[in-house]
């Protein structure tokens, strides 16, 4: 089991990668769980922290994302592509993903949705705004508690683009 | 320098697919008055129909023109353009000329009134489709209407923006997904 800090929300959201892969999770509280691999992610306000996820309505999880107040993203380490890969490739209809992939629910701290203890960094959401943007349904959620591998470091984060995962670059220069 | 001459004009899921992550990109506004300004909050909203938003805070000039218009382009920039990117993000164009300052040209778009920008890789023309407030940045989400894009174009020479760092992708992807 990683071992774990609280951190501020805002700076958590800091951990977030540049265009990431991310394990969203959902739940009603009563064990009803899936996980979902999302690369439809992004940061939509700095302070207070929120954070937006592209849900399609024909997958497995829009039901749940639909009725529950509140997820949790979960950023995986690159040791984790085969994971990431898995819950992206199936679907919570027909297999258990957290048993499959030897994740851990853990019980969300201030909200209701499990979060992967696994991933580096786990951020607990409360929806504040739906949006309704084409083919896609965005949650956008505040980032109410945020917990971080002592070790976490955004060089280890997964990213995605069009079938490629990858690690962070070069740095060209700092501000 | 890249100018319009080098390109060839895409369709709009290969526009989508040649987006580099985390880009920080040149947002072209107005109509007979123009500006540009460096926009670091970027994401894609949906792939049929296409669209993608920009996020901008509520003290910038740009503001403005983006509320005014309703339509606006996206540029990326390579990395032979950082200088210039960093004075279209730091400078105000309620003062500046910042095409005059920056060296940049602004062409017209060929189904939009918004400026382009030669000198990008990548120039993307869309009409908004909406607005929202969320949090201390204003969304505006637009539909690709037309995209140009370097006949060498390469997502992985794209000038990326996070957290205060600029870089580009890791010249290497390290799994592809079969």
């Amino acid at each position: 089991m990683l071992e774990k800090n609280e951190v501020n929300p805002i700076w958590a959201c800091r951990a977030f990668p540049a265009f990431p892969v991310v394990l969203a999770a959902v739940g009603d509280g009563n064990g009803n769980n899936n996980v979902l691999t999302i690369a439809l992610v992004h940061m939509f306000s700095f302070n207070p922290p929120v954070l937006g996820i592209g849900v399609s309505p024909a997958r497995h999880s829009f039901e749940l994302m639909e009725s529950s107040d509140d997820f949790s993203i979960n950023i995986p380490g690159k040791d984790l592509v085969e994971e990431v890969l898995y819950c992206g490739q199936r679907s919570g209809r027909e297999v258990d993903k957290f048993e499959d992939c030897g994740f851990v629910a853990s019980p969300g701290k201030k909200i209701k949705s499990p979060t992967i203890a696994e991933c580096m960094v786990n951020l607990e959401c409360i929806k504040r705004q739906r949006i309704d943007a084409g083919d896609h349904i965005w949650y956008l959620g505040e980032v109410v508690h945020a917990e971080m591998a002592k070790d976490a470091d955004r060089e280890k984060s997964l990213m995605y683009w069009s079938g490629e995962f990858r690690v962070l670059g070069d740095v060209i220069r700092r501000r | 320098m890249v100018n319009m001459d080098d390109k060839v004009d895409i369709d709009h899921m290969g526009a989508l697919m040649s987006l580099p992550p985390a880009p920080v990109v040149l947002v072209g506004v107005g109509g007979k008055e123009i500006n540009v300004i460096t926009v670091g909050m970027f994401n894609v909203f949906s792939v049929r129909p296409p669209i993608v938003g920009i996020a901008v805070t509520t003290s910038r000039q740009s503001y403005k023109f983006l509320e005014e218009n309703d339509e606006f382009t996206i540029n990326i920039p390579g990395k032979e353009l950082l200088e210039q990117v960093i004075i279209c993000g730091e400078k105000s164009g309620a003062d500046t000329d910042k095409f005059e300052l920056t060296g940049l040209t602004p062409v017209k778009g060929k189904r939009t009134k918004a400026p382009r920008i030669a000198e990008c890789l990548l120039n993307m023309e869309l009409k908004k489709t909406q607005s929202f407030e969320i949090g201390d940045h204003t969304w505006y989400l637009g539909e690709i209407k037309h995209t140009d894009i370097t006949s060498d174009y390469d997502r992985s020479k794209a000038l990326l923006y996070r957290d205060g760092e600029y870089w580009t992708a890791g010249e290497r992807p390290i799994k592809k997904r079969e």
